[in-house]
């Protein structure tokens, strides 16, 4: 090779490694960009830490009680003198009353979610990493209680238990429970053929310890992106049954009770289940944004196993 | 064949095995059933009676089995409410939530797999862009508040469509929709996503390099790939449509099942509650049986060479 | 495997052929990619003639197969378009045609067939739906007559018991029955010139050779030429009368089968023989070429292999070189070129 030629070959091998850079991103940088990029994400944070915040610190600022009751104020208007949102029939202060309500939903979808990620990274695990006979019978009764609609399960569990926030917890804990042990027994089946649990096992690691080691920490990922993505689905259960009557019991206030409330004087006054409802709206959509966007940003192949979520 | 065979099976054990426990189930509050047909008042000796005489006392598979000996006998027992006889309302109630099951079914399937396959169709158009912003919003919007908007825009505002009742077309409308609407998002949504990711097969470019037209590449071959999800998922979708008709039949006043049970729940009529429920799993299983036979139709990679 | 002896004396030579059947003149097809466009395809000239076998070789991504596609009007537009030039059939020009003569044309005059044969057929309908399909999309024929001749067309190309397979699903048939009901699906209307892509890379090295040898016998028989896409010499070697080899979007060397594997000219097709292993020497070192394929955004000012190229000169790095006859009347791309040694 001629000493010219080494000379071209330098400049266009700095040249094209320029190029390169040019178009490179680095990893951080590039999960950094998607979040800023992913618009949807950002709002839903930004809403999500509204509502979060008027349900946890709004009624300690307030220190009103939501069930005091006031003949001489009902049915007032939001931006009323003394209720920003206005009272209800029996002149209840409709403020205090939503940020109590969005506590309460957010114990059900907090229960809910402890439930059904306890539950459902347990049996996921065991059934996919264990395989056979155990495998089936898991598998068989999971797919049991999926195919099942939420609000049957529940009034079931009402039938059984009661009404209250109790059986809520239980019956949508339950079926979110299955919705996850199915995806986690996927991932988990998937990740036992790839090269490092092959590895492990052939190094003589013990099940346990594969098990929690190597397959835990790589499945915790995707089963919180999608236990966040349940959330949604627990908070629109509670207000459902709250709403026909098996859900919370008043006087406790849940947005779901007061939109049912309110609906006996719509002609009257409007806002009174309005404003529940758009609670529960924004509620809903900023939970759903923050989990497709999660999932966008850390894990793009669940994409493919949210269709099975959006099932619900 | 043998799929189907298996799926059967296991559909019976289900079956079997749900019975047990929405027996069981509906029998722990057997106790409040006593509370509601004696006065407070009443002494232990009265309870005991009340218990004896609806056959509380009586080992469990007993009373399971004496159970099932009556739903096959035709003896379905009465409410204790209203003292109707609950095979009687199974028929006339019954008849009722088909119509509206029916109507939300077209709805989700019949409306939902043309809306999703336009927005595949015309890709990020305003068309697409609609179609998917109103499936969004048919997820975020809870069915039951949706249902009072509905109800206040076209009832009480415009006064279209009466808010409540059953069972003329226009009472329909509202209710049917109301069901249908998540479904119906849903349906939309792995529509467009089927669809899109069957175009971008290779199986896709051999058709066309076989000179067939884009009607028959697309609305033949495409489609029919594209079918495989949405009929597996179309168990989920029923079963869906049976649960959320326990909330908007009883917000509509729309006498069926759903309103049945709720009520029942709601009042500890027991034997009704005990009743509906059974009717409402098997429902669900059934559904989840055809769509299990349909799914072996229209996807020949589960039968063997 | 067939052995090259075996190969038809058919009109070989490019000079004393008649008319071309085909003829792509210039063909520039880009991509747009990350708001970006650039062509992936620069400048190609192409004649296929009667009765031929031509052979397009080169490494993945130079563009082989977009090539293809562009003449079967089958580019995923967007991001991949036609920006240029003229691909003429029968005097026709296929880019300016519109889709429905362009769908008469295919699978009649002009067939594919494609690398992965289940990825390529539909997986829920039969072999048989579907060639009736594509059958009674050209010719008005019923819906029998056009079973009948799916079910000889297989039993042709040797898929044994033709008429049970029309009923098959492609799950059910193995990698080389796919592969020979796909080459039936492309031959069912007695194509003027076969196109296949790597018809054998996504098969068995067993089924390879059968399928070539049944591509082969399917040429003769229908006196047809085939425009073959490849990246393995050793089935160029086997199957080909003419070779256009291409790196980075354009023909760097075309010549006939023995003219380019006996005397290569260009630098990148002596690179590609001294890359190939020999059956004949015991434990020899492989020659690969050294560096990498250049970026198509991105392309050297002069030859795009001059980075790779041993002998490149100051005029390599600063001119592109045309596609140029010597002597002989081969054509090749180079500035600077040497004879071929094997080490």
């Amino acid at each position: 090779m001629t000493d010219q030629n080494l000379t071209h070959l330098e400049t266009w091998d700095r040249r094209q490694a320029e190029y390169e850079e040019s178009r490179r991103v680095g990893p951080i940088k590039a999960t950094f960009d998607r979040m800023l990029r992913n618009r949807l994400l950002l709002f839903g944070t930004v809403l999500g830490l509204i509502v979060l915040g008027a349900g946890f610190v709004g009624p300690t600022i307030s220190g009103a009680d939501p069930n005091l009751q006031n003949f001489s104020a009902t049915h007032l208007p939001p931006g009323s003198e003394g209720n920003l949102l206005g009272t209800d029939h029996l002149g209840r202060d409709q403020a205090v009353r939503v940020f109590i309500g969005i506590r309460v939903s957010l114990m059900v979808a907090a229960g809910v979610t402890l439930i059904s990620l306890a539950f459902g990274l347990v049996l996921g695990m065991f059934a996919g990493f264990l395989g056979g006979w155990r495998d089936r019978t898991i598998r068989g009764v999971v797919d049991f209680v999926w195919g099942f609609p939420l609000i049957l399960v529940a009034v079931l569990f009402a039938g059984g238990l009661g009404e209250g926030l109790f059986p809520v917890i239980l019956a949508v804990g339950l079926v979110n429970t299955a919705a996850i042990a199915r995806v986690v027994r996927g991932e988990v089946l998937s990740l036992s053929e790839r090269e490092f649990v092959e590895a492990a096992r052939a190094g003589g690691l013990s099940t346990p310890r594969i098990m929690w080691r190597h397959l835990f920490p790589n499945i915790l990922a995707p089963a919180l992106v999608l236990a966040s993505y349940y959330v949604a689905v627990a908070i629109i259960a509670e207000a459902a049954l709250s709403f026909i009557g098996l859900g919370a019991q008043p006087p406790t206030p849940s947005l779901g009770g007061m939109v049912s409330d309110g609906r006996n004087f719509l002609h009257i006054n409007p806002w009174a289940s309005t404003i529940p409802g758009v609670t529960i709206v924004l509620l809903v959509l900023s939970v759903s944004l923050i989990g497709d966007g999660l999932r966008d940003v850390f894990d793009p192949r669940l994409r493919h196993e949210a269709k099975g979520v959006e099932q619900e | 064949m043998k799929r189907v065979l298996a799926r059967t099976v296991y559909m019976v054990i289900v079956l079997a095995l749900s019975s047990v426990a929405v027996f069981y189930a509906i029998r722990l509050s057997g106790g409040d059933a006593v509370a509601a047909r004696v006065p407070a008042s009443a002494s232990a000796e009265d309870r005991e009676a009340v218990r004896e005489q609806l056959g509380l006392n009586d080992p469990f598979h007993e009373q399971y089995f004496d159970y099932i000996g009556s739903l096959v006998s035709g003896d379905l027992g009465n409410s204790l409410t209203n003292n109707a006889q609950i095979g009687s309302m199974l028929t006339e109630h019954g008849r009722n939530s088909l119509i509206l099951g029916a109507a939300a079914f077209i709805l989700v399937f019949g409306v939902g797999i043309p809306l999703g396959m336009l927005a595949s169709l015309r890709r990020n158009s305003w068309w697409d862009g609609g179609i998917m912003t109103f499936s969004v919003a048919g997820m975020a919007v809870p069915n039951f508040w949706l249902a009072l908007l509905a109800v206040w825009l076209f009832a009480t505002q415009l006064g279209w469509l009466p808010s409540a009742g059953c069972c003329s077309p226009k009472q329909l409308v509202l209710p049917a929709v109301v069901l249908a609407m998540e479904g119906l998002a849903l349906t939309v949504r792995m529509t467009r996503s089927a669809m899109l990711e069957n175009l971008n097969q290779d199986f896709v470019r051999t058709l066309r390099s076989g000179g067939l037209s884009e009607v028959k590449v697309i609305g033949r071959h495409v489609f029919r790939n594209a079918l495989v999800p949405i009929v597996s998922l179309a168990g989920l979708r029923i079963g869906q449509i049976v649960g959320y008709a326990l909330v908007v039949e009883t917000i509509f006043g729309w006498p069926g099942l759903g309103q049945v049970l709720v009520n029942a729940v709601l009042r500890r009529d027991y034997p009704v509650a005990q009743f509906f429920s059974l009717v409402l799993v098997t429902i669900v299983l059934l559904s989840n049986w055809l769509a299990d036979v349909g799914y072996s139709v229209v996807n020949p990679r589960l039968r063997r060479g | 495997m067939v052995s090259v002896t075996d190969r038809p004396v058919s009109p070989s030579g490019h000079r004393t052929d008649p008319a071309p059947l085909l003829s792509i003149k210039g063909l520039h097809t880009s991509v747009r990619s990350r708001g970006e466009s650039f062509d992936v395809v620069r400048g190609l000239s192409l004649d296929v003639y009667p009765n031929e076998v031509l052979c397009l070789v080169g490494e993945s991504g130079c563009g082989k197969s977009i090539t293809a596609l562009s003449v079967m009007g089958l580019l995923p537009d967007p991001p991949v378009r036609i920006r240029e030039g003229e691909i003429l059939f029968h005097g026709q020009d296929l880019v300016a045609l519109g889709n429905k003569q362009m769908r008469d044309i295919r699978a009649d005059s002009i067939s594919m067939i494609f690398q992965d044969p289940l990825t390529s057929l539909d997986p829920v309908f039969t072999v048989g739906e579907v060639m009736v399909e594509v059958i009674r999309a050209h010719r008005d024929m019923n819906k029998s007559d056009a079973r009948n001749l799916a079910g000889e067309t297989l039993a042709k190309v040797g898929l044994p018991d033709p008429i049970t397979r029309l009923d098959s699903y492609p799950h059910q048939l193995s990698g080389g029955m796919r592969q020979r009901v796909m080459i039936a699906m492309a031959l069912v209307l007695d194509p003027e010139i076969l196109i296949a892509d790597e018809p054998t890379t996504a098969l068995d090295v067993t089924v390879q050779a059968q399928i070539l040898d049944q591509l082969l016998t399917e040429q003769r028989e229908r006196n047809m030429a085939m425009l073959l896409i490849t990246h393995d010499l050793a089935v160029v070697a086997s199957i080909a009368d003419r070779v256009a080899v291409m790196y980075s979007g354009e023909i760097v060397e075309q010549a006939t089968v023995d003219e380019l594997f006996e005397n290569p000219r260009h630098p990148y097709t002596q690179g590609l023989l001294r890359a190939l292993p020999k059956v004949s020497t015991v434990r020899q070192q492989l020659d690969p070429i050294p560096g990498l394929v250049p970026y198509l955004q991105f392309l050297p000012p002069g030859c795009s292999f001059a980075p790779r190229c041993p002998h490149a000169l100051d005029r390599c790095w600063e001119e592109p070189p045309e596609l140029v006859p010597d002597q002989e009347g081969r054509v090749f791309r180079c500035f600077n070129p040497q004879d071929f040694t094997e080490r």
